[in-house]
């Protein structure tokens, strides 16, 4: 006969990353950019896939090659392959945020979305 | 159940900082600091008394899952002192049935061996760094070889694995998101630290995750969606942050209108806020009249109770209770900012006393069964913002083998797993 071994309540072992990572330093979050660059060609104002345009300098109205083209918060996307106007190709000269690429080929609305924030949150009571 | 005095580990508050307790001490209002976490002591259980409470806590839990589906079908939003349309939303959750990752239940332990549930905060409990990490990592440390009751890690990974794979969420990113609390209202990172750990067991189950405030969720009106941080549409979501106050926000208008093209899949899910109000306790002693795990309970007034506990129906932390004793003795009354929204009137119980340390047992609900407790101790007699956190061991249950562990995990307590109705 052998003697029942007792149950174990405790968990087997714990193994971290994210905690321990976070316990070290406790970060914030970005939001929504009030410029984005789509890349285009000056000779033609035709936006063009982003990954042409690798050239930091913007563009001085000479040479050729491909630049990035910076929109405000409501100008509307062009798609890859239509003409696009009302922005600026002196991204050093804005001020706000800016976002360099990644906006959707296919074009949209605005360059800063739609999307309103604020409207949960608002507790300031303690929870647990 | 005993209280050990213990000689705190050399360096302990850099070391359960370091561990993600960033919180190890408690400021008062005059600047001082309390000690929140305390390993001055130890408390000592056995293997009989854990599994007395073990299964209670299953008990109560099966209890609470039958009067979920009563108060969806039968009370109001008014009754429940929620905002308009929330029982809507709450029998939508229960008829999709929503899964539910945790649980915490506010347990006094008598020293005769009863078990009384105090409370249950369903929706948004916290203690889990303390319970999960903290107090594991001191037995490791200081006592190696004995037991805990505690297999809240290995619980939450084993959770999160099982909501991934249940068919109820769209994909496999979950974002994780919290109250960060502004200036008077931070609570020194507890609400980060608690949704960073649980990130942490979700990654370890095979989630996507990404964090960030509550307060940066968006809602994009064109496509009729949640938004996260970047602006992605938000398809699966942890939230450390109220359902009563979700619904009564701005946003929570979506939410009772069904305005989202694709809905957002909550975690914790709507159906908690049923969970997280003291309006249950009442209804437990209807639904369970007289039951020896509970304690007497009324709306609105105490009726033939002499001795009681006035708690409003939102109330957290301690905030607002009174405690009335002796018609002689002035009520002790907290201080706080709920009330409004209704009272339910619960029979006062003494808690038992070690030392002068007042202590309500944590005991937690994991993927629906008892994971393991954690023991606060007060100095008054609500446990309040200010009580303290002590770890324990199991005294007579010696370390088995990691296969016998295994073979535990994966057996049941009780009988089947309760589950809404």
């Amino acid at each position: 006969m052998t003697t029942p071994t007792r149950r174990r309540m405790r968990s087997s072992s714990i193994s971290l990353g994210i905690t321990a990572l976070m316990a070290s330093s406790l970060t914030g979050c970005s939001s929504s950019a009030d410029y984005a660059a789509v890349c285009v060609d000056p000779d033609t104002q035709e936006r063009v896939d982003d990954d042409q345009c690798d050239d930091d300098s913007d563009y001085n109205g000479g040479g050729s090659g491909f630049f990035w083209y910076y929109l405000g918060a409501s100008s509307r996307i062009p798609a890859v392959g239509q003409t696009t106007s009302g922005g600026t190709f002196s991204g050093s000269s804005l001020n706000g945020t800016v976002q360099r690429g990644g906006l959707p080929s296919t074009g949209g609305s605005t360059v800063k979305s739609a999307t309103t924030k604020g409207g949960f949150g608002g507790s300031s009571r303690g929870f647990g | 159940m005993w209280r050990h005095r213990s000689r705190a580990r050399e360096g302990w508050r850099d070391t359960v900082v370091e561990q993600g307790l960033v919180f190890p001490v408690t400021k008062m209002p005059d600047g001082a600091e309390l000690p929140y976490w305390n390993e001055d002591a130890w408390y000592e259980v056995t293997m009989e008394e854990v599994e007395a409470l073990e299964a209670a806590t299953e008990e109560l839990w099966a209890m609470c899952l039958q009067a979920v589906t009563h108060m969806a079908t039968t009370m109001t939003d008014e009754r429940l002192g929620l905002p308009p349309g929330s029982l809507e939303v709450v029998r939508r959750s229960v008829e999709a049935g929503d899964p539910a990752l945790y649980a915490r239940f506010d347990l006094a332990y008598g020293a005769d061996g009863s078990i009384k549930m105090l409370e249950i905060n369903g929706d948004t409990p916290t203690g889990l760094v303390e319970t999960g990490i903290i107090q594991w990592n001191w037995m490791e440390d200081v006592m190696p070889e004995m037991d805990q009751w505690n297999s809240v890690h290995d619980r939450l990974i084993a959770g999160w694995r099982k909501l991934r794979r249940s068919g109820h969420f769209d994909g496999d990113r979950l974002h994780f998101l919290y109250d960060l609390g502004e200036e008077d209202s931070y609570d020194g990172g507890e609400m980060e630290m608690t949704v960073h750990y649980l990130m942490d067991t979700a990654v370890q189950a095979g989630w996507v995750a990404l964090a960030h405030p509550v307060a940066e969720v968006g809602w994009n009106p064109d496509t009729r969606d949640f938004r996260d941080v970047h602006d992605e549409p938000l398809r699966n979501a942890f939230k450390l942050y109220a359902w009563e106050e979700m619904l009564a926000e701005p946003f929570g208008r979506f939410v009772v209108d069904r305005a989202e093209a694709r809905p957002t899949r909550w975690i914790e899910p709507a159906w908690k806020v049923l969970l997280s109000t003291k309006a249950l306790l009442p209804v437990l002693w209807e639904l369970f009249p007289r039951h020896r795990l509970l304690l007497p309970a009324y709306f609105d007034e105490p009726r033939d109770l002499e001795r009681w506990v006035a708690k409003p129906l939102h109330g957290r932390e301690g905030d607002n209770i009174r405690i009335h004793l002796d018609d002689m003795l002035e009520d002790v009354v907290m201080p706080g900012g709920y009330g409004a929204e209704g009272w339910v009137y619960q029979a006062y119980t003494e808690l038992p006393s070690f030392e002068g340390n007042r202590v309500v047992l944590g005991s937690w609900i994991v993927d629906g069964e008892a994971a393991g407790m954690l023991v606060r101790e007060s100095d008054s007699m609500v446990t309040d913002y200010f009580s303290r956190v002590a770890p324990h061991v199991i005294s007579d249950g010696l370390a088995p083998s990691e296969e016998q562990v295994a073979q535990w995990l994966a057996e049941r307590v009780g009988p089947d797993a309760p589950s809404l109705a």
